[in-house]
């Protein structure tokens, strides 16, 4: 006989969807099946019962090869290789829970460490270009309930983000859009004909690297000023088309992906976005959501947000002050430069979304990865320690994309033994507390004096 | 030049930027060899032709075969079948003059890759192609932020030239061998 537990909070992307139902076994270990998530939020949670789960840290060894080791050992080598280090990056967060980044923050405060979210390589620029402008945005419920008109810039929801055009954006049937569907107008603009743009009203195709144009043409064309012939590939008569219906609709809502922030521009093109937005309100009402990937990594720079002020690439490697420069103090930046001499990977997968030449500086330094399985972070890290799966196995608070936040729940047992992020921070804290004691240092800066010393 | 030889322009970037991990990376030469190949192509006359090879831009973008694979485990076939791919438009099979489902031989001011070029799975448009996010597509994107942090996944310049006899290598072994770390295997997948 299985148990059903129901209005499960999927952990997969941004969109959190909270209406998962999911049967688990009587002993409460096994997942047997996972009804109303997408292909990809479905994998995610009947996977867990996979064979070749790791269950135990694995140390690699000088010859390449793995060892298991004990979590102690795990921690211990973990505080003493963080304490080490001049300058280490703490680099991913994003799927974790927010529990468990306010403790490695700590951990990161005591041993001067650079904290790094993967806003760094998908949203970062967003986030600039948010602290520059400021951000007209709604959340989720809002989009549901009232939006006519939906702008899909470089974003691909159907394949990113597979439930969110049934639940909030395009589809579903809300209290001042009884119509669904039928009532909304649905907009496209990217440089491939993606299968979004496949069910949109409009589609319009850009040239690849030209939407900060596209967006100041559009604005040129609110102010009822003159624009050329063609802007980006795109017709004069077009844009006005767009113009037309967006100033027709009551509530409009525009959501941006890595098409606007991974392309030539980047900060510069959400500046454009949000000020087109901004034009907009003039005639209508309307917003602006960022199309976040990760499940938490909007939590990730929430946290980081309340404790230091920035909500990525935050630098305490001086101990007493939080610094905050892009460009300097971002993870590509900081390894392609070789100015980071350790690494943590915490619930992201660096070595395989980052460019080669970073993820080459990281193979080249110690590295501990937390991680719940098997990836290319691990592969090339010193240490793989393993973790509770978070809305899987342990629960806690999440962010959604529009930053509210969700807290989400325990499914089943995590196996036995293995530790949750949090608890292994909790450790490793305890651990930098013990060794710092032991060696009669007040700080991180203190220690390694203590260490050079040792050596002489 | 014959099919399934690189171009001199993959032995510079394989000899004299790529090998030596230590040496930090020159930064700016993303652009620097984006008009580098704009020159070349002028000089064969041909459109974005540049010896057996073509020019195109390419951006890198998540896809839900490639999320499923990421669930389903980085040393997964599935995720290998997902990543390893670069979605070329057929204007540019017929100028590259290579069927559909050959392997090709991706070059960038970053470095080079063996993938297998197959028809456009969302819509394309000549000299625009498309590779899923993953460790084959890191290999090629460049590492410039411009200062904000975020590297060039989209619209870099690539040189695709037909390597129909060149092998894919799989992700940890591809990663591996790029960092310059030998490969053991692992009991875990192997």
């Amino acid at each position: 006989m299985t148990k059903c537990i129901k209005n499960v909070i999927c952990t997969f992307c941004g969109t959190l969807c909270d209406d998962l139902e999911v049967d688990v076994s009587d002993d409460g270990k096994r997942i047997e099946q996972v009804r109303n998530a997408c292909a990809i939020g479905a994998e995610k949670y009947l996977h867990v019962g996979n064979p070749g789960r790791v269950v135990v840290p694995r140390m690699r060894q000088a010859d390449g090869t793995y060892k298991d080791v004990s979590y102690d050992e795990a921690i211990d080598f973990t505080a003493k290789t963080l304490l080490k280090a001049k300058k280490p990056l703490m680099y991913g967060w994003s799927s974790t829970n927010c529990e468990a980044i306010a403790e490695g923050n700590v951990l990161a405060e005591k041993i001067g460490g650079v904290v790094d979210n993967c806003a760094t390589v998908c949203h970062g620029s967003s986030l600039l270009a948010i602290q520059d402008t400021g951000v007209p945005s709604c959340t989720l419920g809002e989009v549901k309930n009232r939006a006519d008109r939906i702008i899909f810039w470089g974003c691909n929801p159907a394949h990113a983000h597979p439930r969110h055009m049934s639940r909030y954006s395009i589809f579903p049937r809300g209290f001042f859009s009884a119509k669904g569907q039928k009532g909304r107008k649905i907009i496209c603009v990217d440089c491939r004909e993606t299968d979004t743009a496949k069910v949109a009203d409009h589609f319009v195709r850009i040239k690849q690297s030209y939407d900060y144009e596209v967006f100041d043409a559009l604005r040129t064309l609110l102010r009822g000023e003159e624009i050329p012939d063609e802007v980006g590939g795109v017709p004069r008569e077009k844009l006005q088309e767009l113009i037309d219906i967006c100033k027709g609709g009551r509530f409009v809502t525009l959501f941006f992906g890595m098409g606007l922030t991974h392309t030539l521009g980047r900060n510069h093109n959400i500046d454009a976005g949000i000020n087109f937005i901004r034009d907009l309100n003039d005639y209508t009402k309307a917003t602006l959501i960022a199309m976040r990937g990760h499940y938490n990594v909007t939590g990730a720079g929430q946290v980081l947000g309340w404790q230091y002020g920035y909500p990525f690439a935050c630098d305490l490697s001086r101990l007493t002050t939080a610094r905050h420069n892009p460009g300097e103090t971002t993870s590509v930046d900081l390894l392609v430069r070789h100015e980071v001499d350790a690494c943590m990977v915490i619930a992201s997968d660096l070595a395989a979304h980052f460019p080669f030449e970073a993820t080459r500086r990281m193979a080249h330094i110690p590295t501990i990865t937390l991680d719940p399985h098997i990836c290319m972070s691990t592969e090339l890290s010193d240490l793989h320690i393993p973790v509770a799966i978070v809305g899987v196995e342990v629960g806690g608070c999440c962010y959604r994309m529009d930053n509210v936040p969700i807290d989400t729940r325990k499914v089943i047992d995590a196996p036995e033994g293995v530790l949750t992020d949090e608890e292994v921070f909790q450790r490793i804290n305890k651990r930098v507390d013990e060794l710092l004691a032991e060696a009669g240092c007040k700080d991180a800066a203190e220690y390694l004096e203590y260490l050079e010393k040792q050596e002489a | 030049m014959t099919a399934g030889t690189p171009s001199p322009l993959v032995n510079l970037f394989e000899k004299e930027d790529f090998e030596d991990w230590s040496k930090p990376h020159l930064v700016g030469a993303t652009t620097e060899y984006s008009s580098l190949l704009a020159l070349q192509a002028k000089k064969e006359g041909g459109e974005r032709k540049y010896g057996n090879g073509i020019i195109v831009s390419v951006v890198t973008c998540t896809e839900i075969k490639q999320g499923v694979a990421i669930e389903t485990g980085k040393t997964s076939q599935a995720y290998f079948d997902a990543c390893s791919v670069i979605e070329l438009d057929d204007e540019d099979f017929k100028t590259l003059g290579i069927n559909k489902n050959t392997n090709v031989r991706v070059t960038s001011a970053a470095g080079t890759v063996v993938l297998k070029a197959i028809g456009a799975r969302q819509g394309l448009y000549p000299g625009l192609a498309h590779i899923p996010m993953g460790p084959w597509a890191n290999i090629v994107v460049p590492s410039y932020t411009y200062s904000t942090g975020e590297p060039c996944f989209c619209g870099f310049d690539c040189l695709i030239e037909p390597a129909p006899e060149a092998k894919i290598e799989s992700a940890v072994k591809l990663m591996h061998e790029k960092c310059g770390l030998e490969y053991v295997g692992d009991p875990h997948y192997d």
